[in-house]
């Protein structure tokens, strides 16, 4: 089932829900075959995008196109952009069999070509000898795979998926997005993915783009968003970070000097060019900061061990500096021995690992 | 602790043996078989003066038959009869002359009384397909049809109106929408056994209608257009659709609400058309709930006597049925197998639908599954749903409106709307015997059937939520079975089975014939208490036991308990019930026209029923009382919706 996905272009598509606007201005290219992901808190409009997409929800303005065509005004059923559905949606009753042949029956195939075609989906997805069975005697995961298979075998152009892991519990995940990246693999097929967890986009992306109140925040590779976040809202939600506002010194290249209430900082910035004197903040994840200084850092932080929490794969540490400052350090479990609560503690953390963000304005 | 309980338990396990069970076990039986009573002689006499007398007398009350000595081998049977007085009086006589004689009963199976009724010759035909079948009952057949066709058009027209309001109703939101739901569900107020009544003057041969048609030149005098249909079929179907369609409105609504709308959305996602998506996803989930709510609506048409009976349309089962208890000592046999045909189509019905609805406990399968979302519905569509409901609205309530008219009639013959008006009839309810004596009946039946339902229904409750056991789930399907039971089966069962004990002092309270009272008051009990233990039980359901379980904890007693904290908290639910039921019994049908023979005794249906017969006026005093005993639903109605709120369509669907 192996053939190239269809790109997928959103221009300028908005959407407003009575006075709210819950989607606003957005534009996105995804390209054919590309894993994607819609990634952003609740009510920040990605299923309503996503909806969008699929034909359940009209844009007030703006155009969708798969790969060619320009398919804004089509209904949901001539789309040919397969979905599943955060609550799987499978018809109780309807057999497996039955579910994941719907739409195949729909296009009106061949009988014969149909028990072939969904025996090959249900073994893709490692169902295959399930399918009399009826919804309500499947697990929440076995659930999940009908609602894949009956989405890919009718080879979309687009496979659009709407949280479809937010239902499992925390082991099923993981299993889970396996399952997707494989399938993903296999099939080559545009998938559009939407979720409030940055585990899962960080994970399965190739690329993500990050939404907040309607609007695209940031696009890119998860590792430019989690290592180079546009700002703090950003950094924050794809992980732990501390944010320390400061003000801008000098800039000296690449490099930014910033003045902040733990001393003076020298960091990188994302894209965003400052000027001396800006109100910034800087971003520096719990596993940048280290114990001991070693000559390659070019910051150094002094304070004191509030508490630590032993998290099994890593020791989570509180520091106070002397201003008050609150700094979360994310140490290996053999640094027992550094974090004492009441040890006084140096740490260092390297110039590139230090982000300067712009100020948050809201929040 | 639980063994304390056991008294309770058993108390509601006689009632139920004695009032449901035993008149079912009576009446079943005895539609397949027949009792004959057997005299039996032992001894011809000890002494031969005594052999002599005996045989003597047996050469006298047999002449045809030779008797003599030595042919008897002792004990033979003499003779049967189909009744035990004159077995008793001839083993009497024998006895008399000497002999030892006994009267044994006996019970003989046989179809004979299926035969007689449903039963069918094949005979041949000169042409194709060269057999026709010849009942034996013709009529009674006619009747069994028509019974059928009425139920199934009564369901089908229903099932057409309701559709497309429960789609609008519970798809959109349109401004008022409390108010829209209240007024479909008034028909309830109205049992179409009044309603017929002014049916007849709006739709008769000479009624409102045809009467305007008339006069505006639409319509020859002489051929007026018979509405009613076939002698008052249609005018029946009409009716019963009338009131029962807010019964299935429901059901219907309910089940659609319960559909995930994504589920929707998914075969429209893989390409399904519209009418598809109702037909393979939407219609197979609703089926359900709709077949709940169609089996209802189904037997109840089925098994109505009141309606026809206002028709005058004699040929349905259950008017058949009445006409034969006349004298329940001597009921046909035949009535008997009627009664067996009507319970076993009403219980196949029910059950069905119980497992079928049972089947779907598959609906909400995954997490996280959510429920229609009503959108707001645009102007036209507004328009279009007020005026659905405000038509059907008001083709429901021109009966009552009629009715109303009529009671105020002084002069109505032949005219589209009276000649002359008065209050005199609403005032000759009260100084007519029968009438005041019925309202007055009424209510004072109702209101011990409303205590003694509240006294079971609450116990009942309160064993099944909080002390279940394999007892109590045969007693709470017990309290259930009257669902399923027509009013017509029950009060059948009642006539029979207690005419025909002997139960000396306590015959007088029991026995239907002498005093239906008593067990008027337990047929409407019995009848009625499946809404209430399952409004109690409701209550009951929403109360966390850990709530008792506290007080309890703190010292107060059981009864304690149940007066401080569980009564308060079902309370409104127990009352809006009560109301509920009392407003139902006081309108009851069924059970009133079967039960009450003597005119002292009549119920306020009763004597509407009777007081039609008067000549010249009988409908306009008939209306007035009429007109009396709805203002009271409709007082009762009020209070219990003001109590209960949005919870009254709760207590009259099927499947909850």
């Amino acid at each position: 089932m192996k053939h190239a996905g269809t790109p997928v272009a959103i221009r300028d598509v908005s959407k407003h829900f009575n006075q709210t606007l819950a989607v606003d201005h957005v534009s996105l290219e995804i390209a054919g075959g590309e894993l994607f992901f819609l990634l952003g808190p609740s009510g920040c409009g990605k299923t309503t995008l996503l909806r969008i997409l699929a034909g359940f929800v009209q844009p007030d303005q703006g155009s969708i196109h798969f790969g060619a065509q320009n398919i804004t005004n089509l209904p949901p059923r001539a789309r040919d952009a397969g979905m599943v559905f955060q609550s799987y949606a499978l018809w109780p009753h309807m057999s497996v069999t039955k579910n994941v042949a719907y739409g195949l029956n729909v296009r009106h195939m061949a009988v014969a070509e149909i028990k072939q075609r969904v025996d090959q989906a249900l073994k893709m997805v490692r169902m295959e000898g399930f399918g009399d069975r009826r919804p309500n005697e499947l697990s929440g995961g076995q659930q999940q795979r009908v609602a894949l298979a009956r989405a890919l075998v009718i080879e979309p152009r687009v496979v659009l998926l709407d949280e479809p892991l937010s239902n499992l519990d925390a082991r099923l995940r993981d299993e889970m997005r396996e399952e997707i990246r494989r399938l993903h693999q296999e099939t080559g097929l545009t998938m559009i993915y939407v979720t409030h967890d940055q585990k899962e986009a960080l994970s399965l992306a190739a690329r993500l783009a990050v939404m907040k109140d309607g609007r695209i925040v940031q696009v890119g590779t998860p590792g430019e968003a989690y290592q180079r976040p546009a700002n703090g809202f950003i950094a924050g939600f794809l992980g732990d970070v501390n944010l320390i506002p400061g003000r801008v010194l000098q800039v000296d290249g690449d490099k930014v000097h910033v003045q902040t209430p733990l001393g003076k900082l020298i960091g990188v910035t994302g894209s965003t060019p400052f000027s001396p004197d800006r109100k910034v903040q800087c971003a520096i994840r719990p596993t940048s900061l280290y114990p001991g200084t070693e000559a390659a850092n070019a910051n150094v932080i002094q304070g004191i061990v509030e508490h630590t929490a032993f998290m099994g794969d890593i020791l989570q540490v509180r520091i106070i500096t002397g201003d008050g400052t609150n700094l979360s350090v994310a140490a290996l479990p053999n640094a027992f021995a550094h974090f004492q609560p009441g040890n006084s503690v140096t740490l260092g953390v390297s110039a590139d690992q230090v982000i300067v963000l712009p100020e948050d304005t809201d929040q | 602790m639980h063994r304390r309980m056991l008294p309770l338990k058993l108390a509601l396990l006689f009632f139920f043996g004695v009032f449901l069970i035993y008149p079912l076990a009576y009446v079943i039986p005895n539609s397949a078989s027949d009792v004959v009573f057997q005299v039996l002689v032992l001894d011809l006499g000890s002494t031969p003066k005594d052999r002599a007398n005996v045989l003597a007398l047996l050469l006298k009350s047999f002449p045809d038959q030779q008797f003599s000595e030595k042919s008897f081998s002792l004990p033979f049977t003499l003779r049967s009869f189909p009744t035990e007085i004159p077995a008793k009086n001839l083993a009497e006589q024998l006895q008399n002359a000497g002999a030892q004689a006994e009267v044994v009963s006996k019970r003989r199976w046989t179809a004979v009384f299926f035969q007689e009724a449903l039963g069918f010759q094949l005979l041949g035909s000169p042409s194709f397909p060269f057999f026709r079948l010849q009942p034996n009952s013709p009529f009674l057949w006619e009747c069994l049809n028509n019974s059928l066709l009425m139920a199934l058009f009564s369901t089908l027209i229903t099932t057409l109106v309701c559709l497309p309001l429960a789609y609008w109703m519970t798809h959109y939101r349109v401004r008022g929408q409390a108010l829209l739901s209240g007024l479909l569900l008034v028909p309830l107020l109205m049992p179409p056994f009044v309603g017929a009544i002014g049916l007849q003057r709006l739709l008769g041969r000479f009624g409102l209608v045809n009467l305007l048609l008339m006069k505006g030149g639409f319509l020859d005098p002489g051929q007026p257009i018979d509405f009613l249909g076939k002698g008052g079929f249609f005018g029946v179907v009409l009716m019963q659709v009338l009131h029962l369609y807010p019964i299935l409105y429901l059901n219907l609504t309910a089940a659609w609400a319960n559909i995930d709308p994504t589920l929707e959305d998914a075969a429209r996602n893989l390409g399904a058309g519209e009418w598809r998506v109702f037909r393979t996803i939407t219609f197979p989930l609703l089926l359900p709930g709709y077949f709940a709510g169609a089996a209802l609506v189904f037997v109840w048409a089925f098994t109505d006597l009141g309606t026809p009976l206002v028709f005058n349309f004699t040929c349905v089962l259950p008017v058949q049925i009445y006409d034969q208890v006349s004298d329940p000592q001597r009921t046909n046999p035949v009535a008997y197998v009627l009664v067996v045909i009507t319970l076993v189509v009403t219980l196949l019905l029910f059950y069905t639908a119980r497992w079928i609805v049972s089947r779907q406990s598959y609906l909400g399968v995954g997490k996280g599954a959510v429920s229609v979302a009503p959108r707001p519905a645009a102007l036209g569509q507004t328009l279009l749903i007020y005026a659905s409901v405000g038509f059907l609205t008001l083709l429901a309530l021109l009966p009552l409106l009629s009715v109303i008219l009529t009671a105020c009639a002084r002069r109505w013959i032949m005219t589209p709307l009276p000649e002359s008006y008065t209050s005199f009839y609403f005032e000759e309810v009260w100084s007519n015997r029968i009438a005041a004596l019925s309202m007055r009946n009424s209510v004072a039946y109702s209101v011990c059937s409303t205590l003694l339902d509240v006294i079971l229904g609450v116990s009942l409750a309160w064993l099944v939520a909080r002390r279940p056991s394999w007892l109590t789930s045969i007693l709470d399907g017990l309290a259930t079975l009257p669902l399923a039971l027509p009013g017509l089966v029950l009060a059948f069962g009642y006539l029979t089975c207690y005419s025909s004990l002997n139960l000396g002092w306590l015959g007088s309270y029991l026995e239907p014939t002498r005093n239906p009272v008593p067990l008027l008051i337990v047929a409407y009990t019995v009848r009625r208490l499946p809404f209430v233990t399952r409004s109690a039980l409701a209550g009951l359901q929403q109360i966390p036991p850990v709530l008792e379980e506290a007080a309890e904890n703190l010292g107060a007693s059981r009864w304690r308990v149940m007066r401080t904290i569980t009564m308060p908290l079902i309370g409104a639910n127990l009352i809006a019930g009560a109301i509920l039921t009392f407003s139902f019994a006081v309108l009851e049908v069924s059970d009133s026209l079967m039960l009450a023979r003597e005119q002292k005794y009549y119920p306020i249906t009763k004597a509407i029923l009777g007081l039609l017969m008067r000549p010249e006026d009988g409908d306009m005093i008939a209306s007035a009382l009429s007109v009396y005993a709805m203002a009271m639903l409709a007082t009762c109605l009020l209070f219990a919706s003001l109590i209960l709120g949005r919870r009254m369509g709760q207590l009259f669907r099927a499947s909850s």
